[in-house]
């Protein structure tokens, strides 16, 4: 017995020194485990970005297939914006959540993610110019320009036969950023004999997702199949537009739904904020236990004291995402990961009062509260999978972030505190140790339990 | 020894003098819903300085409605919020869901950063002509962005009542297997039902108070919350049971009244403790924590005392109450029973525990 709790004990002493490896790697230091610099994964509300969800117009009409090449085309575009680590994942049969720190113009980002990027070129002739901004007027034209029977307007440009290739941002000698694009195919020629049909005469629209991005009249001949949209405004607008038409235009057409945007300064803040109100929480934590439940108490911290380091690499290597409410799931934890320690000293106090040796109070104490453990913490447990699940349906983060942090959390302190702190206990029984019931809190004061008939058995 | 259970009309008493003032603010429509809800957009603003309220209210509702075309009931609010470094001041408007709709953000946004000298371009975007800032404008800030559509905000609607129903019926299955080798065990599961109520109910009835007299909104955030309390308020009154349930093994004769008090001392020091350590934490996270999750934190606070509470002063007493059937009902349910099957000419010997 005394054998394999030693074992245990080692065991224990090699768990803390692991995860503290792993707490520290990537922080202090900078040193890394298996050549990983584990930084902790923060939630948007620490990190500052942004948060959309998109749904599909058309759910229903929306196939899988449609679904994945359309998630394809936004991670590309929001890639695009050169943020580090977005995350863009399908939510349900036809969501899109996109998460993305670290960005400095949400605004153009939410804006690309709304635009589908069809874009198309319609010769005008003579029909009235149209304003920028503008609803296209012309709904189901079907005819391309220079066929038998054209009307007006006619197709200049299909939205497929935009060469990707070709998509650029430049300026014009004004110095005013513009989107420079090319079309391949059939349109070439369609756009050389147009523009040279119309000199001075005609204007052509072109059209982003049925609105007018510009109206230009035609200047000269375009024989290259080249073109420019201009008075953008600034460069990141033109950015965000060439970004929108690069990758093509999605199958499918996309809504906002719901968004979370957060500025990057007030992440931070909170995580200072956090970390403090941990620290101050866990002292206090400490100190009662100590104060309480003196010489076990002083046991139960040390086992707190692994339970923080040891849950904080799980975290890690998971990885967990943190957001402010997964920390103050952490910090909730801390409190009730003492609760299934307070359950067996308040166990253990009895049977010593009870007469009982210290070695057969600890086994004792263990074994008697392990039901009450294991049943009051399952409770907690199924909230927690409800809650993930609650969150996971409009992926809401935040939720699922603290049903994941808390489940955990009482998770290991249940094995903490069976294993560990009776590993502790189990040390000092026969260390020669003066038995003292008051080091155990065991001392004078009574609970009125002067009928209580005690059984040797420690079974059910 | 005190006999605690001796009192418990007065435990249920005290129980309804909590509850029956927030049931009231309940009912009155006291609980703000927020935009996970009913759906809309929060903006949050920083302005430099601290200028008065009452100017940068009326500078933000005239830029939603004379700007963004608005109208004056579709702007929930603009108010002042707390939360920021000094020499700021941070501003919350609600309005209708405009996620979709970025020409009304600028032109909400366009009045307020020239009020603060910031110059601002004609931009083109995506087929919109907006009036954005020009880049590089320190006064004035968009902080924070929340907008939340019809669709999701039904869904999160849903959600919230089905999440908190699965949870109370998971939970009673699981106390009526975990005690089904005690007599009765979904007694056990019922009570403890009946003790999450009122703590739900506590903790709404505040929040609707909260919401009447200082515009508190609730979110996804504070339906986390409760279900979190319905997580400990059961978890503090299965070790009471637990420790019934031990009791009655050992105690084989003794009056259920006093096996129950006796439970109930044994594990007051446990019960007290654990809820301590638990609102020791709460508390540091409460006064130093972000402030983002300020009203999380106090809903927790509330949830969990008002979870020992229960566990202690109404679960265990209701066991009591059923026990001795001193409301009546099992007498009166036995009635209904009895008068189904009309005797067949002779007395029906009645067996103890049929319920």
């Amino acid at each position: 017995m005394r054998q394999r709790n030693y074992y245990f004990l080692l065991g224990i002493i090699l768990l803390f020194l692991v995860s503290l490896t792993v707490d520290l790697a990537g922080t202090a230091g900078g040193f890394k485990v298996f050549g990983h610099g584990t930084p902790v994964k923060q939630g948007l509300d620490l990190t500052g970005g942004i948060r959309v969800l998109l749904q599909a117009r058309n759910c229903k009409g929306a196939s899988q297939d449609a679904m994945t090449s359309a998630i394809d085309v936004i991670t590309k575009r929001v890639n695009a914006f050169g943020v580090s680590e977005p995350q863009v994942s399908q939510v349900g049969s036809c969501g899109v959540d996109v998460e993305v720190p670290d960005i400095k113009d949400p605004d153009q980002l939410r804006t690309t993610l709304g635009s589908t990027g069809l874009m198309v070129i319609y010769g005008m002739g003579s029909l009235a110019q149209l304003a920028q901004g503008a609803v296209f007027p012309y709904t189901n034209v079907k005819t391309y320009c220079g066929a038998a029977k054209a009307s007006l307007p006619c197709i200049v440009a299909n939205g497929n036969e935009l060469d990707s290739g070709q998509i650029g941002v430049s300026t014009d000698n004004l110095g005013q950023p513009i989107v420079l694009f090319g079309v391949k195919g059939g349109a070439v020629g369609r756009l050389s004999d147009y523009t040279s049909a119309n000199v001075g005469t005609g204007h052509m629209a072109i059209v982003l997702d049925g609105k007018v991005v510009s109206d230009p009249n035609i200047q000269g001949a375009i024989t290259g199949g080249n073109g420019e949209i201009n008075n953008i405004g600034t460069v990141d607008a033109a950015t965000a537009l060439s970004i929108s038409l690069k990758y093509g235009a999605l199958p499918i057409a996309f809504d906002i739904q719901a968004s979370d945007q957060v500025s990057a300064t007030l992440g931070p803040q909170y995580v200072r904020a956090s970390i403090v109100a941990g620290a101050i929480g866990l002292g206090i934590v400490i100190l009662f236990m100590l104060i309480y439940y003196r010489l076990p108490g002083l046991l139960a911290d040390l086992a707190l004291i692994v339970y923080a380091t040891v849950i904080f690499a799980i975290f890690k290597l998971i990885p967990v995402t943190l957001t402010l409410a997964g920390i103050a799931g952490f910090i909730l934890s801390i409190g009730m990961a003492v609760d299934a320690n307070v359950l067996i000293f308040e166990r253990l106090k009895e049977e010593i009062r009870a007469g009982k040796t210290l070695g057969a109070a600890i086994e004792a104490g263990f074994n008697r509260a392990w039901t009450s453990i294991r049943d009051s913490n399952i409770s907690t447990m199924i909230t927690c999978v409800v809650l993930y699940w609650f969150g996971q349906t409009f992926a809401a983060a935040v939720i699922v972030g603290f049903a994941t942090t808390l489940f955990i959390g009482v998770l290991i302190s249940m094995f903490t505190a069976v294993v560990v702190s009776r590993t502790f206990l189990r040390l000092i029984v026969g260390r020669g140790m003066q038995f003292n019931p008051a080091l155990f809190g065991a001392g004078l004061e009574k609970v009125g339990r002067d009928d209580v008939v005690i059984r040797r058995s420690t079974q059910e | 020894m005190i006999n605690l259970i001796k009192y418990r009309y007065w435990y249920f008493a005290f129980s309804l003098l909590i509850i029956v003032p927030g049931a009231i603010f309940l009912a009155a429509g006291g609980l703000k819903a927020g935009i996970d809800f009913t759906g809309g957009t929060e903006l949050t603003f920083s302005f430099p300085g601290t200028p008065a309220s009452a100017t940068l209210e009326k500078q933000l509702r005239d830029a939603a409605t004379k700007n963004a075309k608005l109208s004056e009931a579709e702007v929930v609010a603009a108010t002042r919020i707390g939360g920021q470094a000094s020499g700021s001041a941070r501003y919350l408007v609600r309005i209708p869901f405009i996620g979709n709709d970025p020409q009304k953000l600028a032109q909400l946004e366009a009045p307020l950063y020239t009020a603060y000298g910031c110059g601002t371009t004609l931009v083109h975007l995506q087929g919109d002509l907006l009036r954005v800032p020009l880049p590089k404008c320190p006064k004035v800030s968009l902080d924070e962005q929340n907008d939340v559509g019809p669709t999701i905000g039904a869904q999160i609607r849903s959600r919230a009542t089905y999440a908190v129903v699965v949870a109370a019926v998971f939970i009673l299955l699981y106390i009526s297997f975990a005690f089904r080798k005690v007599a009765h065990p979904f007694r056990y599961g019922t009570c403890a039902i009946v003790a999450l109520l009122h703590d739900v109910l506590v903790v709404l009835g505040l929040f609707a108070i909260l919401g009447k007299l200082f515009s508190v909104t609730v979110d996804s955030l504070f339906v986390t919350a409760v279900l979190t309390v319905i997580g400990f308020s059961v978890h503090d009154t299965i070790v009471i049971f637990d420790r019934i349930r031990e009791n009655m093994s050992r105690r084989i004769g003794e009056p259920f009244e006093l096996v129950v008090n006796n439970a109930i001392l044994q594990s007051m020091a446990r019960s007290l403790n654990t809820s301590l350590t638990v609102l020791m934490t709460l508390t540091a996270l409460l006064i130093y924590g972000g402030a983002s999750i300020r009203i999380f934190v106090l809903a927790l606070l509330i949830g969990i005392t008002s979870g020992t509470y229960s566990s202690i002063f109404n679960a265990s007493p209701l066991l009591v109450v059923w026990e001795y059937d001193e409301l009546g009902i099992g007498r009166f349910l036995k009635g209904l029973r009895g008068r189904k099957k009309p005797p067949a000419g002779r007395v029906r010997p009645t067996t103890a525990n049929a319920r």
